[in-house]
């Protein structure tokens, strides 16, 4: 299976496409959270492992299916590894149904009376993100929605380290502020 | 967004952080009261903000898909045979011996190797790291098989004399002697590296902020690599623009401060 077979088979309604990707990575994924990530004093381990496979399996999807998600920098195992061993993390810290769900935000710095419709400001955002080029693109996906640690989105999109993934995302969120209309080119610090 | 527009870097910095949850409590605060003070910047700051609460997250409208999709892989699940997880393998005692005397052999080995540069040029090589190019943010149809790429490529000790030939025969813009100097100062050639980064300072307006803030750091590394301790200190000073380069800076100025004292 080719990347592209497999970004077609993420993004296909057909049940038969998404059956072979999850059979075909269900094993590889399961044994590495078996081995190297989930806890051997953790209750239930096999049951979870499969959780934390189906979970990140979800995700890539909706990115893929999104359009946020439009090529694959890695191998697919690759990202079902970081994405579920991230998921694992976050269950660490929250509870198991509440891991699932996106971080909360915490409050808005700016209380306003008539706030924007989230869901105009996400098609300007996704609609600025297409004009960002692909390697900023990438970068800020991986980061805000696949939610990946900075060591792996070094490793995925091959910066050389995490500081390198870390200040090249500052460039990238600079651009599409300017993008946004935010920031014009001459404003000052 | 035209209010947006007076938004400075430094306050979307903060922003930034706050949303990434590394603003201080005490920043916060300080920001906080600083918007109920200032109406028309509020406006602003909560035109931005709503790209991280609503953009720059997962869409809650999704979570229908999300639903179905559990449903349908716990369904297929139920009919694979169980993963069993991968046998451990245990080490014999030899074995154990062998990994033991490996290690020892290695840490010798290192131990050696680390000794030989003096400690300031060992700071600098530890605090190298590739700076990408602005171009390489562009999608790859943009980018083009040239000395940049051999530079991206970590191929330093070919990339930066291409890199110079190329700013000095007009084929390039001078900010590409920022590109040579950091190859230069991956190729250990430091004395190169200081003239090309040098020689781009005095080239007024030329280079942004954020790269300003890299020309410096990379020309500390440069006098670091040098062994002029001082003249290190005075660049890294100077590192501003771009919040991880300052910490890095700021990071080796302290790493020097024990190493003078």
């Amino acid at each position: 299976m080719t990347d592209q077979d497999i970004l077609i088979a993420l993004r296909s309604q057909e049940a038969a496409a998404l059956q072979e990707v999850y059979v075909r990575y269900r094993t590889p994924c399961i044994r590495f959270l078996l081995g190297r990530v989930i806890s051997r004093r953790q209750g239930g381990r096999e049951e979870l492992a499969v959780e934390l496979f189906t979970e990140s399996l979800i995700i890539l999807v909706e990115n893929v299916r999104s359009g946020r998600l439009s090529e694959l920098s890695a191998r697919l195992d690759t990202y079902l590894n970081a994405v579920s061993r991230n998921l694992y993390r976050k269950l660490l810290r929250r509870n198991r149904v509440e891991y699932r769900d996106p971080e909360q935000l915490p409050p808005p710095l700016v209380e306003v009376s008539d706030p924007p419709d989230p869901e105009a400001v996400r098609q300007e955002l996704y609609g600025q993100l297409k004009k960002l080029g692909g390697r900023c693109r990438q970068l800020l996906v991986h980061f805000y929605f696949l939610e990946l640690d900075w060591e792996t989105t070094a490793e995925v999109l091959g910066y050389k380290n995490a500081d390198s993934a870390k200040s090249n995302k500052a460039k990238c969120m600079k651009r599409l502020r300017t993008l946004y209309g935010v920031l014009n080119a001459n404003s000052k610090p | 967004m035209s209010e947006s527009e007076e938004l400075s870097p430094a306050l979307l910095a903060e922003i930034e952080a706050y949303y990434d949850g590394t603003l201080s409590p005490d920043a916060v605060r300080h920001l906080r009261s600083r918007l109920q003070q200032d109406k028309e910047l509020a406006t602003a700051v909560a035109d931005w903000e709503a790209v991280y609460r609503y953009g720059l997250r997962p869409d809650p409208t999704e979570s229908a898909g999300r639903d179905a999709l559990r449903t349908r892989f716990r369904e297929l699940d139920a009919t694979l045979p169980a993963v069993a997880p991968t046998p451990v393998r245990i080490l014999r005692p030899y074995r154990w011996l062998a990994v033991a005397a490996a290690v020892l052999l290695l840490l010798v080995g290192g131990w050696w190797v680390m000794q030989r540069p003096t400690p300031a040029q060992r700071l600098a090589e530890d605090n190298f790291a590739f700076l990408k190019r602005e171009d390489l943010m562009l999608g790859k149809e943009d980018q083009q098989e040239d000395a940049a790429l051999l530079s991206d490529r970590g191929e330093y000790a070919a990339a930066w004399p291409q890199l110079a030939d190329e700013v000095a025969n007009g084929q390039r813009d001078s900010i590409y002697l920022l590109y040579a100097g950091v190859a230069a100062l991956g190729a250990h050639a430091p004395a190169r590296a200081r003239a090309f980064l040098t020689d781009l300072l005095a080239a007024t307006g030329q280079y942004s902020e954020f790269d300003e803030g890299s020309i410096h750091y990379y020309l500390g590394l440069a006098e670091l690599e040098l062994g002029n301790v001082e003249a290190a200190r005075s660049q890294l000073r100077l590192v501003t623009g771009d919040r991880d380069l300052e910490e890095s800076a700021t990071r080796l100025l302290q790493e020097l401060d024990k190493l003078i004292n």
